[in-house]
Parts: structure tokens; C-alpha cells; sequence
């Protein structure tokens, strides 16, 4: 073998190894563990590095779109990400709808010369989006089984900068980047569909503890007026006072069909909400409503002699969803008796203003104190308090209370005055406004 | 003493299109043409290609006389080499036709004249000889 031969089989190999290295540094980019944008960045500084390719661009295409969108670029400056080509428009558009690569050099003196030939001097160029004066173009579609993945370009302002070898090689490197390519944007979506279906579940899941939250709430007032009903019949009965055993009867009795009435509805409602909390909006008369849900803790004002007083308006109506709303009274309601000391009272007012109902409910209890004020209406900051006669709560009640105003379009604001008394505003929709 | 054959791989930086070449061709008549083309186009190691876009005198002399004589500039070195060349046949599809058809679309359509510059064939030379000059 001749020294010459020796000497041009020593190159092929130096050559050979270079290639081997390019795609051992390429490869080990592609598998890394990051975004997309920042895997084509390093790969587009390998190239340069290795084949001087300085100014350099990947576009990603949007075929519902036609257009095909620069995610990452080298030797430009960042506003070139986010820049846009047509398909079918100049190398890179052509390359894509194609599928196959273009290597273009001397373009400036062959615009000229196609200008002239037609007749026409004035160069009318379509700006490009990398360099205006580029005298060298290669673009090279990124395919995987024959679908367009992205288009890889590479420009110069010097002449004849990509010789037929480095192109066939970045040829051959497309195959693999393509792949990669496709493999990250799966997985970047597939990451996405997770997140969102976590999202979902998340919301499913506190909706379901918002409910037994409800649930547990509204129904405990009531059990718990029941169970000293229950403790009076016991008393009565040990001293004999059968007259008043008769009269807790029909307490009782009306007892008993409230809270029938009160479980019944909270089924309905929570089974009617699978999809999350749903608002059904009517105009309904407010001092009706009121007397409802008022009657459901009869037996607590009765219990700690608490005067009631609903100083309504019959023809005051308001337009809101009426399981939410019941929600909001029912615990504001149980709020006020919780923290009314006995013989107090609660006195709740209606006054039209506009589009809005002003409901203002006022008791006699102990108060809030203003560090707690201003925590009241927050989930994480609540901790139930024990009422005055050690009643028990959630910890929940004016969280979902604000929420509900809101969902009825409404507002909430609680005034107190440790000692003296609450006094809970509501606004709410006017039903005869909006009728 | 002549100067020795070279072989179309070697001259391929005159063959991207950086620098026109001169081409001559001559009628049946023996009227002789000479005239400036963009691009010789590189096909493989024994043929080029030579685009039809419009029909003119290279054209129809070349389908008389299939000889034609071309002078490239490498845009690297400036060395000038005089290629022989026949005309074997026009290809109106194909690899060859796709790739110049391509170029010239990427060129026209930047200028909004990609109805103007069609490509209709693309003419295949066989390599006779390269001479440097």
C-alpha cells in the first residue's frame, strides 16, 4: 500500500471518528431529561462546533396551521424564537411541504439575475426570518416514517459553507433527531394529559370533601337540637312531668320531618353536582326561604331562649341558586345560635338597593375578635371554635359561605364587635330587578 | 504539454452556482453561441445537468448539436476549468428534475415569482473531459 493510499485511508478514519463523535455528543443530548427547546439549543451548538454551521434554526410545523414555528436558534438573538415561516414559503417553507432538503448559495446573485431576467429591477423580497443578506442555505426536513417532525436550517452569509459530505452527514443525523424529536413532544404532551387529569381528579376529590363538608355541617345543628330534645324527654320522664313529655312530642315530630326534609334535599343536591358545583338560578321570595331554613333550628332557639326575628319584606325576592344560598343561611344561622349566649337574639332584615337585595343578619353573641376577622373567610386559617355551650363545628362553614355568596353573584362582609355582636351583609341579586 | 483530465468530483465547489459559467454551444450550421448560465448542477461522477427554463439559443443548438463547452470558476481558488459536455436527454421528472425544480421555486418564491420561473427540464450532460485552464 502506497504512502498516498495510507495517508487517504488515515484521513477517512480521522473523518469517520469525527462523525462517530458528533453523534456520540448528539445522542447523549437527545436522551437527556430536558424541555425540548433546550435538548435542539445544545444539539445546534454541537453543529456549529463541528461544521462551523453558526447561524442555525429548528421549526417545529403546525400542519392544521400551514405554518412552522422556530423553537430554538443559534447565532441569532432570542427574538428569533416564536418567529414564523408559511409552508411552501422560501427554502424552509419549501423543504417542509417537500420533505426534502435544499442547498442554495449564491442566492443574492441569482435573486439579482432573476430579477433582471423578468424584466423587473426592483428586488422585491419576502424578508426572511434568520439573516436578510444570507448567501448560503441548506434546510433539511426532520422526518419519522415520512411524517414532517421539524425542519432543521442553516445559513451563511460566506459562499459554498456546507460541502456534499457534511450535508449528506446532517442527512443522516436528521433520521435521530427526528425521533428524538417526535419521542419529546409525545412526551411533553403525554406530561400535559397527566397534569390536566390530575388537575380533574384533584377537583373531583375536593369537591367530594366539600360536600361531606356540607353535608356534615348542616346536619349536625339539627342532630344536635334533636339529641337535647332527647335528653329532655330523659329528664322529664325521671321527674315525672308527663305533661311536658306531651308537649316535646310534637317538637319532636316537627323535629324529626325537618331534618327528613333538610337530608332529603342535601341527597338530592349532591347528587345532582357529579360534575363539580352547578348553579341553577330562580327568583325565589326571601322571607319564605328564610322561615325554612329558620324552622329547621327551632329547637335550638328554643333550647337557648333565643329570640328570632326576620324582619322581611313579603315582596322582596332574589334571584339566586337555591341549594348554595340554603347552604350560606343554614351556616350562618347555625354561626349566629352557636355564639348567641342564651336569651340573645338574631334579628335578619331585607332592604332592596338597586339590582341588589342588602340581607343584614345581626346577633347578640360574644364576637369576633379582629385578628380572627380577618382570617374568617380563609380555608387554612380556620379552626372551628367551641359556641357558647360548647357547640361543635368544621372549621369550614364561612369558607364555603363567601364561596356560595360568590357563586350567587353575591358579596359577604362581617362586622363584629367582641362582645357585643356580628353583623353579617349580604348582596345578592334582586329577583324583582331582574325579572 | 497538456495539462491532465480531472474528474467532476474535484471541481465541485463550480458547481454550486457561486459564479455563472460561460457556456458555448454551436448550431447544425456550425454558427457558434456563447453565453452566461447560472448553475451547472452536479449529477454524478460522469453527469451534469443544465436547467431548461425558457427556450433559447443554447437550447436549440444543443438539440441539433449536442456538443456544448462550458468554463467554471471555482469560487474558492478562482481556478477556471473548461468542461466538455453532450447533451444526452431532457428529464421533466425524477430526482434530478425534483432537486433543481426546488432551487429555483426556494429563489422565485422569495421574489413572489415562482409563476414566472418554471423549471421544464432539466437537461443531462454527459462529462467528456475537465481541463483546467
Amino acid at each position: 500500500m502506497s504512502s498516498f493510499e495510507v495517508e487517504k485511508l488515515s484521513s477517512q478514519l480521522a473523518e469517520t471518528n469525527r462523525k462517530m463523535e458528533i453523534f456520540r455528543k448528539v445522542s447523549f443530548e437527545l436522551n437527556k431529561l430536558v424541555s425540548l427547546p433546550d435538548k435542539l439549543q445544545t444539539i445546534l451548538a454541537i453543529l456549529d462546533e463541528q461544521f462551523g454551521l453558526a447561524n442555525s434554526l429548528i421549526l417545529i410545523p403546525d400542519h392544521d396551521k400551514q405554518l412552522l414555528t422556530v423553537v430554538a436558534g443559534h447565532g441569532y438573538d432570542a427574538s428569533i424564537i416564536g418567529q414564523q415561516v408559511a409552508f411552501g414559503q422560501g427554502l424552509i417553507g419549501l423543504a417542509a411541504v417537500r420533505k426534502k432538503h435544499i442547498n442554495l448559495t449564491g442566492i443574492r446573485r441569482k435573486q439579482h439575475y432573476l430579477a433582471t431576467v423578468s424584466n423587473d429591477g426592483d428586488l422585491n423580497f419576502v424578508k426572511p426570518i434568520g439573516l436578510t443578506d444570507a448567501e448560503s442555505q441548506v434546510a433539511i426536513p426532520l422526518l419519522s416514517n415520512d411524517e414532517l417532525v421539524a425542519v432543521l436550517m442553516a445559513e451563511s452569509r460566506n459562499f459554498c459553507v456546507y460541502d456534499q459530505a457534511d450535508e449528506n452527514f446532517l442527512i443522516t443525523l436528521a433520521q435521530p433527531l427526528a425521533v428524538s424529536i417526535q419521542n419529546s413532544m409525545l412526551y411533553d404532551s403525554m406530561e400535559k394529559k397527566i397534569k390536566e387529569r390530575t388537575a380533574e381528579l384533584q377537583h373531583l376529590n375536593n369537591t367530594k370533601d366539600k360536600f361531606f363538608s356540607i353535608i356534615s355541617h348542616d346536619l349536625r345543628g339539627p342532630v344536635t337540637s334533636f339529641q337535647s330534645l332527647t335528653r329532655l324527654f330523659s329528664y322529664y320522664s325521671q321527674e315525672g312531668q308527663s305533661d311536658k313529655i306531651e308537649t316535646l312530642c310534637s317538637k319532636v315530630d316537627q323535629s324529626v320531618d325537618n331534618l327528613n326534609h333538610l337530608l332529603e334535599n342535601l341527597l338530592d343536591w349532591s347528587l345532582s353536582q357529579t360534575n363539580g358545583i352547578q348553579c341553577c338560578f330562580e327568583i325565589i321570595p326571601l322571607r319564605e326561604f328564610l322561615q325554612n331554613i329558620c324552622e329547621i333550628y327551632q329547637p335550638n332557639f328554643s333550647s337557648k331562649e333565643i329570640n328570632l326575628i326576620i324582619d322581611v319584606d313579603d315582596a322582596i325576592c332574589i334571584r339566586v341558586d337555591r341549594h348554595t344560598l340554603a347552604t350560606v343561611f343554614r351556616n350562618l344561622i347555625s354561626n349566629s345560635i352557636k355564639f348567641t349566649p342564651r336569651q340573645g337574639s338574631i334579628h335578619i332584615t331585607a332592604v332592596p338597593e338597586s339590582e341588589m337585595v342588602r340581607i343584614e343578619l345581626r346577633d347578640t353573641g360574644v364576637g369576633i375578635d379582629c385578628k380572627r376577622l380577618l382570617s374568617v373567610f380563609h380555608l387554612q386559617e380556620q379552626r372551628s371554635t367551641t359556641g357558647t355551650e360548647k357547640e361543635k363545628g368544621t372549621g369550614l362553614g364561612l369558607t364555603l359561605v363567601k364561596e356560595f355568596t360568590e357563586l350567587n353573584d353575591g358579596t359577604i362582609t362581617i362586622q363584629s364587635d367582641p362582645g357585643k355582636g356580628t353583623l353579617v351583609t349580604l348582596l345578592l341579586p334582586n329577583g324583582k330587578q331582574t325579572q | 504539454m497538456s495539462r491532465p483530465e480531472m474528474k467532476l468530483e474535484e471541481i465541485m465547489p463550480a458547481l454550486q452556482g457561486v459564479i455563472p459559467s460561460i457556456v458555448a454551444t454551436s448550431s447544425l450550421d456550425h454558427i457558434p453561441n456563447v453565453t452566461y448560465i447560472s448553475q451547472i448542477y452536479y449529477v454524478d461522477n460522469n453527469h451534469v445537468a443544465l436547467s431548461y427554463q425558457f427556450f433559447n439559443k443554447t437550447i436549440k443548438n444543443v438539440r441539433e448539436n449536442p456538443m456544448l463547452v462550458a468554463i467554471l470558476t471555482c469560487p474558492v481558488h478562482y481556478s477556471l476549468y473548461k468542461v466538455t459536455l453532450r447533451y444526452k436527454e431532457s428529464q421533466t421528472s425524477g430526482e434530478i428534475f425534483d432537486n433543481m425544480s426546488m432551487q429555483l421555486d426556494a429563489l422565485a418564491i422569495i421574489q413572489k415569482k415562482e409563476h414566472i420561473f418554471k423549471l421544464r427540464a432539466a437537461d443531462i450532460y454527459e462529462v467528456i473531459s475537465i481541463v483546467e485552464v
